[in-house]
């Protein structure tokens, strides 16, 4: 005999399954992007292990993927923000221009789960990775409108060529999964969401901040065009001042921990960084051979998405590119080339370009695949020159 | 009631971002820290090791580090075997700041050898509140002495250059190449007669 309650319990179970599985074919960016980043795991891990074969590099766990910035990473999460400089080989660096946000990611899987800690980052970045496809994909889910388009958008994100910084511990996936979220959210004129989820950009990343233009711009088009209560326009005012709250907590925080409020600026002189004028760097930069005109090109499709995305109607998203493109370029070149092909306003573009021009899909994911292979040959050649 | 709510939420958040403004205008750090990260007019983060050494021995330049009368320098480039230059790069002025200030009569004795661009160049030395202008006619190392007379006692020697030489082909902007630097706690003419009569003394 079945009592009653399991009865009902095996009702609804069975009635819930179709339910479940109608959810998902209506839902299909969970899985897919599920199975890609399964198979960026596998195409990172694949390359690494052939370069282990090839010239012994150091690759023998996951964890050893951990190099240069998830280092500093590391060090936030053992030993929390330095009090005052004294890392790098002139005992003049701090850990405090590494943000807050994604070390704070990595704790459970430390904590919890006891991983070590630069297994942590790693796993942390690569969950972060399955965020940002999906994040991705509801960004863009108006503009895909069949299952090969949604993974052809997902692939952008899971293949990039600079895809390498979701699995080695570094911050771009979650920054990436935030930023789009903050612009579906916005899209969607979920003034809260965004606002919140603009804060916690600003908390991984500096450039985060700037999602308080295109939050400002988004809100300004939906008052020219709507007619919005008191009630409506004080949520836009709050949303707008959520935006760059995650700096603002970390800035106080350094404040009373080491005295001094843009510490993780200030710091920046110890890699060099001291302001220049991004557009004489970008002209240096072409004029330089190899790989500095490598990423001038780079900084020349970044400038003309700007341009394409203002054609579209898209100011939120042409801002906020040309701000984060400009914000690196005012330093210098290098690493530009990450900062770059980890914003979700340039795949966003890339997605869009591709799609109308079909084409063109396999030249860009052999030069994709192709460059994110290299990319992983030299992180664990041990070279820093074109990477970091 | 959900009106106030949000007011109050945006009350609490233009004070978070106030007490930041603020906080972002009042740093609360050493003036090492501010020379070196801050306002960027120093070379070095903490200057390298210490060593003993008394005003009077000086501040030897070529030696790696600063004597522990100092606190920090501000406007010279890396140090260099023979010593440190000024640089451009890092302001229009160069100075050392002493641990403990100095008070009534003192003679500063510099070795310097002037860049091209800085011969026959007014250049003012500070003490304090005191000023000196100095002309460097000769284009090689020389001994230069200044004599001050401060009432407070004052911590800061500073060389400051007429304009911002101009860039050298690795982007330095040289001034004056410094060997040594010594502060004395009596007037310059007892200092020479002193210096005279060691040399007389070790004529090798």
């Amino acid at each position: 005999m079945i009592s009653p309650e399991i009865a009902a319990f095996l009702r609804n179970r069975m009635g819930s399954t179709p339910r479940l599985k109608s959810w998902i074919e209506s839902h299909p960016e969970i899985w897919v992007a599920l199975v890609l980043v399964l198979a960026s795991h596998l195409f990172v891990s694949t390359f690494a292990k052939f370069a282990h074969w090839q010239f012994e590099a150091p690759y023998v766990k996951t964890a050893d993927l951990c190099r240069w910035d998830c280092g500093w990473f590391r060090s936030v999460l053992d030993e929390g923000y330095d009090r005052e400089p004294y890392r790098a080989a002139k005992g003049n660096g701090a850990n405090w221009g590494f943000m807050p946000l994604f070390p704070l990611s990595a704790f459970p899987f430390r904590h919890f789960l006891r991983l070590s800690t630069l297994l942590s980052l790693v796993v942390a970045s690569k969950c972060a990775l399955y965020a940002a496809i999906l994040s991705f994909l509801l960004m863009v889910r108006e503009r895909s409108s069949t299952l090969s388009e949604t993974f052809f958008a997902g692939g952008l994100v899971a293949f990039n060529p600079y895809v390498l910084y979701a699995h080695v511990g570094y911050s771009e996936p979650l920054y990436f999964a935030l930023a789009s979220i903050a612009f579906l959210q916005l899209g969607k004129r979920h003034w809260i969401l965004s606002g919140t989820a603009g804060a916690l950009l600003s908390a991984t990343r500096i450039v985060g901040c700037v999602f308080s233009l295109s939050y400002l711009i988004g809100a300004v088009k939906d008052l020219r065009f709507r007619e919005i209560s008191r009630e409506g326009k004080l949520l836009i005012l709050l949303g707008l001042m959520l935006c760059p709250l995650g700096l603002a907590l970390y800035m106080l925080y350094l404040y009373v921990h080491t005295g001094d409020a843009l510490g993780f600026i200030h710091i920046q002189v110890v890699w060099g960084r001291v302001p220049h004028n991004p557009f004489v760097e970008t002209l240096n930069a072409l004029q330089h051979h190899r790989w500095q005109r490598v990423w001038g090109v780079m900084i020349l499709a970044g400038f003309l998405t700007v341009g394409w995305l203002i054609r579209e109607h898209r100011p939120e998203l042409a801002v906020y590119l040309a701000a984060v493109i400009l914000m690196p370029l005012s330093a210098d070149t290098w690493g530009f080339a990450r900062y770059l092909w980890w914003q979700p306003p340039f795949l966003y573009a890339l997605f869009m370009l591709l799609k109308n021009h079909r084409w063109a899909w396999p030249i860009y994911m052999g030069f994709a695949g192709g460059m994110a292979s290299f990319m992983i040959i030299e992180w664990l050649a041990g070279s820093n020159r074109m990477v970091m | 009631m959900k009106t106030a709510w949000l007011l109050a939420l945006l009350t609490i958040f233009s004070g978070v971002y106030l007490v930041v403004a603020y906080m972002v205008c009042r740093p609360k750090v050493s003036p090492e820290y501010r020379a070196y990260y801050i306002e960027r007019i120093s070379s070095d983060w903490k200057n390298g090791p210490r060593y003993a050494a008394q005003p009077e021995q000086g501040i030897v330049f070529g030696t790696e580090g600063l004597p522990t009368f100092v606190k920090y320098i501000y406007g010279f480039s890396a140090h260099q075997a023979w010593g440190r230059w000024t640089d451009g790069n890092l302001g229009k002025k160069a100075g050392v700041v002493l641990d403990q200030g100095l008070s009534g009569s003192v003679c500063l004795e510099v070795r310097v050898m002037p860049a091209t661009s800085q011969l026959n160049k007014e250049i003012t030395v500070t003490f304090g509140d005191q000023m000196k202008k100095v002309v460097l006619h000769s284009p090689r190392f020389d001994n230069y002495f200044l004599d001050f007379f401060e009432p407070n006692a004052a911590d800061i020697v500073e060389f400051r250059f007429p304009d911002t030489p101009p860039p050298i082909p690795d982007g330095q902007r040289l001034g004056l190449g410094m060997e040594y630097l010594r502060l004395f706690r009596e007037n310059c003419i007892s200092v020479q007669k002193q210096i005279g009569a060691e040399a007389q003394a070790n004529p090798g």
